[in-house]
């Protein structure tokens, strides 16, 4: 692997591991309480993302580029990252970064409009799942791919950690796809920082012999009904 | 009469819609709520009465699974469709005018977002219960939403928005709306969004669930 140097990848649906288990706990249901009839329809919006989805995933691993953190911030080739303290203190210890992307396509938006205009809403709601379901696993798999080449090399690595979720400002995506070629993953950003495929994710990475990995912080955050959260409402209060 | 009632309510708790859907499997091959409505308006019952005695029963029946964690957004929207159907029915009462909605709600995504499926679980549920829901689809400018209440004067605004950039055009839309429109209500939603974001640009409430939403609005 080149250092400083971006690499994209075209992922295959089936080395994602989606399974119908999963969209069915994402769209609320408890194990075992959903029904046939939303099995059958998941399962065959499954096997339609299968045949017509594009999924691409990406990083860059920062090496020469000057880096330097503080409790709320870090600096990458002289760009500040206003992350806040949340994200900022995950990434203790971090030598440099590792920027990535990913992005389903946008054949989920399309296909889930197409739906709830249809008067079919689970159907909608079931197909935008399994996009956002897709792009993290494509988060993941990154992850993955780099956890096993890092760890070779005695190297640690945080969490991801994205624009827009732990108090940091979506706002800066502008400053991280600064760093990666134009149209990396085919992702773009409107004016708002949105990306667009709208299943698409960013982020970072911290890495570093003495970088600790440690559980996601839900219970620092304010996020109340972010779909990462991993602590209830309650336990915050 | 009152099994006519209790079967259109539980046809639209559960979802079912016709003699041919498969679900719930329990009903397999039983009349759903086409058949059932049907059937009450071939027996001349009113209009209203189907709507209260039977069909906004199935709906409050489902909504309260909902708030008790014993259904599902899911669900919500099987009876829903479930509600559609039954409405389909039931328009030309609605356009003669012997039947009535409950009310009109206009809803969109701010200007800069173009996340609709919040936007959409709201609209259906709000729909189900009865109401006519004027959709202005995602990134929505303050002055269509001006525009819209104009012509609607006394209706609800919904907005949603997904991003924290995008929860700024909120906050303008909502202030400009509010100098505008001093009686106007807003509610808003999306992820980012929380009841101290809602108090702090002045919107009228934020509730985390379409059920929360639509009992605020029944109050």
């Amino acid at each position: 692997m080149d250092f400083d140097k971006s690499y994209s990848f075209n992922l295959c649906f089936d080395e994602l591991n989606l399974t119908k288990d999963i969209i069915a706990e994402s769209i609320g249901y408890p194990n075992g309480t959903i029904p046939h009839s939303v099995i059958d329809i998941i399962e065959h919006q499954i096997l339609k993302a299968k045949s017509f989805c594009s999924i691409k995933a990406g990083y860059l691993v920062c090496m020469n580029y000057t880096f330097s953190y503080s409790k709320d911030k870090f600096t990458l080739n002289g760009k500040t990252f206003n992350t806040g303290k949340i994200i900022g203190s995950q990434l203790k210890n971090s030598e440099n970064v590792i920027l990535f992307a990913a992005s389903a396509g946008n054949y989920f938006e399309v296909e889930s409009k197409k739906e709830f205009d249809c008067g079919n809403s689970l159907e909608g709601l079931i197909i935008d799942t399994i996009g956002s379901e897709l792009v993290e696993k494509a988060g993941a798999w990154i992850e993955q791919k780099l956890r096993d080449f890092f760890t070779n090399e005695g190297i640690n690595l945080t969490n991801r950690y994205s624009p827009g979720y732990c108090d940091w400002n979506v706002e800066e995506q502008f400053k991280l796809f600064s760093f990666l070629p134009n149209n990396f993953c085919e992702i773009s950003l409107t004016e708002t920082a949105m990306m667009i495929p709208l299943k698409s994710i960013s982020g970072v990475m911290g890495y570093g012999k003495n970088v600790k990995n440690t559980e996601y912080p839900c219970n620092a955050c304010g996020m109340e009904y972010c779909y990462k959260r991993k602590v209830t409402s309650k336990e915050i209060k | 009469m009152n099994d006519l009632f209790e079967n259109l309510a539980i046809c639209i708790e559960k979802g079912k819609i016709d003699i041919n859907s498969k679900h719930p499997a329990e009903l397999t091959g039983q009349p759903g709520v086409v058949e059932y409505t049907k059937l009450a308006l071939e027996q001349n019952i009113n209009v209203n009465t189907i709507l209260q005695k039977g069909l906004i029963v199935g709906m409050q029946r489902i909504g309260e699974r909902f708030s008790k964690g014993t259904a599902y957004i899911p669900d919500l929207m099987i009876s829903s469709k479930a509600m559609n159907e039954a409405s389909k029915l039931l328009k030309p009462y609605f356009d003669r005018g012997e039947a009535q909605i409950k009310g009109k709600f206009i809803i969109g995504t701010v200007q800069g977002d173009h996340h609709d499926i919040g936007k959409n679980i709201i609209k259906m549920a709000l729909e189900g219960n009865g109401y006519q829901v004027i959709d202005l689809g995602t990134n929505i400018t303050t002055e269509k939403f001006a525009q819209t209440y104009k012509e609607n004067i006394g209706t609800p605004i919904g907005m949603s928005a997904l991003l924290t950039t995008t929860m700024q055009n909120m906050e303008k839309s909502v202030k400009t709306l509010k100098e505008q429109f001093p009686e106007i209500k807003i509610f808003v939603g999306g992820a980012p969004v929380t009841e101290a974001f809602s108090n702090k640009i002045g919107a009228d409430g934020y509730y985390p669930s379409p059920y929360e939403l639509i009992n605020a609005m029944e109050k």
